[in-house]
């Protein structure tokens, strides 16, 4: 943390300060000079600093002058770590994060591997676990979208369940594609987890019998239910994520839905979600090993079943899943 | 009918006029007569009278007397005569005729017998029986245009037709009758019957007037001819004044002016002479100039400057010599050289012992030993350590006071020559890179990317959210088991019971879940039950999600949340809150756990349809 927040009361006016106070604004997102080093602080600057400080904006100080802060401004710990709340409990659970997930951090990890592994063991705890540790290793401070995945993610990939298999698969498709950004990743994971929430609002009854189900118009709208609950949240998502979800189920070939959209109007990362989706209930279902299945997309072999037709760089970044020592 | 006869005299009078007066004092007292000298006398009494006759031989007064009675001489009972010694031009007299005058008479034309007929006459045409009156002797033709007789005619009319007449209905200028038959006898107004006019007698008032022989005055001081101006001798500008000695009064009613003796005698003035001044302006000389210095005599002032001002040179000693003493910062040195050999040691018999203690075997006498002397050395220097300890803050402190010395130098004298010729040089001036580097670190500080702001991570009850939707596709979870996970949810979050109802045809609802009966942890089951009894029919009839307190302070807060499908209104679901903790955020995350249950319902209402 560069700046730190303080308050108007933790000055005096007529004092002399030798560090040099910003003023931040956040909705413009400017900082500018409030006071010079070694001058003195009127105390009409101090009425000042206080009407800003009631339209939103703070005052801050640099981290490289936090002693001097300390020495001269006559203010407790106690005071200055409930003005910087959220960054001593953040700096807290990060430090926590980091001591649980340090050793596994620096241990080896293969995707290739794993999903090889995966056939034999037909369990997804290890790519879990470790989608685990490195989205807690993620920053607090990226933005909301990433903190919530992590707080998601330390709660929810301790068991196996279906959104959980689907955004861990996901998450190491987009890495595949050389997706390294914490921001897309985290959206990727919320996305994988969300997309099928409207199905709470339709009737239970539909959703196990699957067979006629893509004639039932209800089911055919359920992106459009899940981005409505998650409107009932009251977390303002990017609309990266609420794309991803409205179009979970299109197709390169027009043939998906609910907009029938084609190749490159779909974004890439919701190709990716529904081929974690396909991998995973190939697998579950022990129709297709997980290699088999990765051929089949990588050669964009059409199958009813599989219902995969994706674009041609998503088929070729397959390759960097499959372990090349078995074909089929 | 017997009339007041008033004549009336205006002073001056011709001598026509006189006759005709003495003549009327003869008639006895048949006429009342009237002589009045002002023109004010006049107006004051022709209201009065009834039948009157007027005469005058002044111009002027006749004017203005016929001007100020405008009403009342216009009358036909008042008539209204002149003599004049001179002619007049007709159109003076035409105007006089218009304003009212009756009759003009020449001087030299007329006697007083005739005047005296002519005022007999006038007074009989007003006695019954009598002719009516008519102008004829002495008349003068005052002026002759048909237009003017019309005017008179019209005139006349005008008066008859106003005032003339005593019955016209327009007269306001009847004049009221005298009540006494003798007329002013007795009256208030007799005193304006008869004036004696022969008593009467205007004296001119002859200004008495004082005679001066009035000469011309003499100059007092005659002027000196050719005189020089001679300036006054110095002697002369300071004199003491002379005294003033008043002169007695010798008789208070003395009248005559009797010339006052001067005791004192004016002074002749002296001649004037040249002021011959004390102080002799001293020549202007110019003064030799010494080996090449302009200004000799500030030599003084110099060396005091100089006293005061220090050169660089000396500023530096000052400096030095307000540092510490060499003697004492090598002092200073020493110990603290000693102070870190003294840790160093410490440190190496602190491992020592410890290695010692590893592989201390109690049997052995050697390593019993070492380690007696080892005990014994670092107790010796664990007594002095509080020694050291103070002598590293000593030294720690005379080091600060040595910066703080070094700071509260006070004032400076500094010589600014150095300054200039350093500036000239260019060596002051910071070179580009130096200035662009602080120009770049200051501007960074402001700009850098603001990684402040961390957020919280919290999940908002989205984890139950996820695990109920996983749970929706398996075949053995029904509706008793998610509305369970529900519950769960809401006991961990809020420490809710739940419960969840389907409506029925018959305007009831059936439980699909009463978690409020299975958890009886805020309500007992008979208060529950009573409850329900009592808030049925507002269960039911609410259509959008509603708490009962908004401000979420109020313990046992209800919750209700309809279930809605192409607004057919087919379920709800009811919860009783504790007071939140964050308020809004928590009523969200109430919100969304009741809509979970949406589909469940739903089946739960599609089911009881198909059955019906």
């Amino acid at each position: 943390m560069r700046f730190f927040n303080v308050k108007y009361t933790f000055f005096n006016a007529e004092a002399v300060y030798p560090f040099r106070i910003f003023m931040y604004d956040h909705e413009r997102k400017i900082r500018s000079t409030a006071l010079e080093e070694d001058s003195e602080l009127p105390s009409d600057r101090l009425e000042m600093w206080q009407n800003f400080e009631l339209k939103g904006a703070t005052l801050q100080i640099h981290e490289a002058d936090i002693e001097d802060f300390f020495h001269s401004a006559d203010v407790s710990q106690e005071d200055f770590e409930k003005e910087n709340s959220v960054y001593f409990k953040c700096c807290a659970l990060r430090n926590k994060r980091a001591q649980e997930i340090s050793d596994k951090l620096e241990q080896k990890f293969d995707i290739k591997d794993e999903l090889k592994f995966l056939e034999e063991t037909k369990s997804f705890m290890p790519i879990i676990d470790r989608v685990r540790v490195e989205v807690l290793n993620f920053p607090l401070n990226r933005s909301q979208e990433v903190s919530l995945c992590t707080s998601l993610v330390e709660k929810l990939f301790i068991k196996e369940t279906l959104p959980v298999k689907v955004a861990a698969l996901s998450y190491f498709i987009a890495k595949a594609n050389n997706i390294k950004d914490e921001q897309v990743l985290a959206d990727i994971i919320l996305a994988a987890l969300f997309r099928d929430i409207g199905h709470t609002m339709l009737n239970k009854s539909f959703l196990i019998e699957m067979k006629d189900i893509l004639d039932n118009s209800f089911y055919l709208k359920h992106p459009m239910l899940s981005i409505y609950v998650l409107s009932k949240t009251g977390i303002e998502f990017n609309k990266n994520i609420k794309r991803y979800i409205l179009e979970h189920h299109e197709l390169a070939d027009g043939t998906g839905f609910p907009r029938q959209k084609k190749e490159t109007h779909t974004s890439e990362l919701s190709y990716m979600i529904q081929i974690a989706e396909e991998l995973v209930k190939k697998v579950s279902s022990k129709e297709m090993s997980v290699q088999s299945c990765l051929w089949a997309i990588r050669n964009q072999k059409i199958d009813v079943d599989l219902n995969t037709k994706y674009t041609k760089n998503l088929a070729d970044s397959m390759l960097k899943l499959i372990k090349l020592e078995e074909n089929t | 009918m017997d009339i007041e006869k008033n004549i009336v005299f205006i002073h001056p009078l011709t001598d026509k006029l006189k006759a005709l007066l003495s003549l009327v004092e003869e008639a006895g007292d048949e006429f009342v007569l009237y002589e009045m000298d002002s023109v004010a006398e006049f107006v004051q009494l022709i209201g009065i009278m009834e039948h009157s006759i007027t005469f005058s031989s002044e111009l002027e007064k006749t004017k203005e007397y016929l001007k100020k009675t405008k009403s009342f001489v216009k009358s036909p009972q008042c008539h209204n005569c002149t003599v004049f010694e001179n002619s007049y031009p007709p159109h003076l007299l035409s105007k006089l005729r218009v304003r009212g005058l009756n009759q003009v008479f020449r001087e030299s034309e007329i006697n007083e017998q005739d005047l005296f007929d002519y005022i007999n006459r006038f007074f009989n045409s007003f006695e019954d029986g009598a002719e009516p009156f008519e102008t004829g002797i002495g008349e003068e033709n005052i002026g002759g245009d048909s237009t003017e007789k019309d005017e008179d005619e019209s005139a006349a009319t005008l008066i008859k037709d106003i005032g003339g007449g005593r019955d016209s209905l327009f007269s306001n200028l009847k004049l009221k009758k005298v009540a006494l038959g003798d007329g002013f006898i007795g009256s208030p107004f007799d005193n304006l019957k008869r004036k004696n006019i022969k008593q009467f007698e205007p004296v001119l008032k002859q200004l008495k007037r004082k005679k001066i022989d009035f000469k011309p005055v003499e100059p007092a001081l005659r002027k000196k001819k050719n005189t020089r101006f001679t300036p006054v001798p110095k002697e002369l500008k300071r004199r003491k004044a002379p005294l003033f000695n008043p002169v007695p009064r010798e008789n208070k009613n003395r009248r005559k002016f009797e010339p006052v003796t001067r005791d004192y005698e004016r002074r002749k003035r002296g001649e004037f002479k040249p002021v011959e001044r004390e102080l002799q302006k001293k020549p202007f000389k110019e003064k030799e100039r010494k080996g090449g210095l302009k200004r000799g005599n500030f030599q003084a002032v110099e060396r005091q400057l100089e006293r005061k001002r220090k050169l660089f040179k000396e500023v530096e000693r000052d400096l030095n010599r307000k540092q510490l003493d060499p003697k004492k910062k090598k002092e200073l040195e020493q110990r603290m050289a000693r102070l870190n050999k003294k840790k160093d040691l410490l440190k190496r018999q602190t491992e020592q012992f410890e290695k010692l203690r590893s592989s201390y075997d109690p049997r052995s006498d050697k390593d019993k030993k070492k380690m007696t002397e080892l005990y014994e050395e670092l107790a010796k220097e664990l007594n002095s350590q509080e020694f050291l300890l103070e002598e590293e803050t000593y030294l720690k402190q005379e080091s600060k006071t040595e910066k703080s010395r070094l700071k509260d130098l006070g004032e400076q004298i500094i010589d600014y020559k150095t300054f200039v010729i350093k500036k000239k040089s260019g060596e002051l001036k910071l070179s580009q890179k130096d200035e662009k580097e602080l120009k770049d670190e200051l501007y960074q500080k402001e700009q850098e990317i603001d990684e402040s702001e961390y957020y919280y991570p919290e999940t908002m009850g989205l984890e139950y959210l996820i695990l109920y939707n996983d749970m929706l596709y398996l075949e053995q979870v029904n509706a008793i088991h998610l509305c369970k996970l529900i519950q769960f949810a809401y006991q961990k979050e809020f420490e809710a019971p739940f419960s969840v109802y389907l409506l029925n045809k018959d305007g009831g609802f059936d439980p699909i879940y009463e978690g409020h009966v299975l958890n009886p942890t805020m309500f007992s089951i008979d208060e529950f039950e009573n409850m329900k009894k009592e808030r049925s029919s507002k269960w039911k009839n609410i259509k959008i999600p509603t708490f009962e307190d908004e401000t979420f302070i109020k313990d046992r807060n209800e919750f209700i949340y309809p279930y809605f499908k192409d607004g057919e209104h087919f379920g709800f679901a009811v919860t009783h809150l504790k007071p939140l903790k964050k308020n809004h955020q928590d009523a969200k995350k109430v919100e969304l756990l009741s809509l979970c249950l949406h589909g469940v319902v739903l089946e739960s209402y599609e089911q009881c349809k198909g059955a019906a």
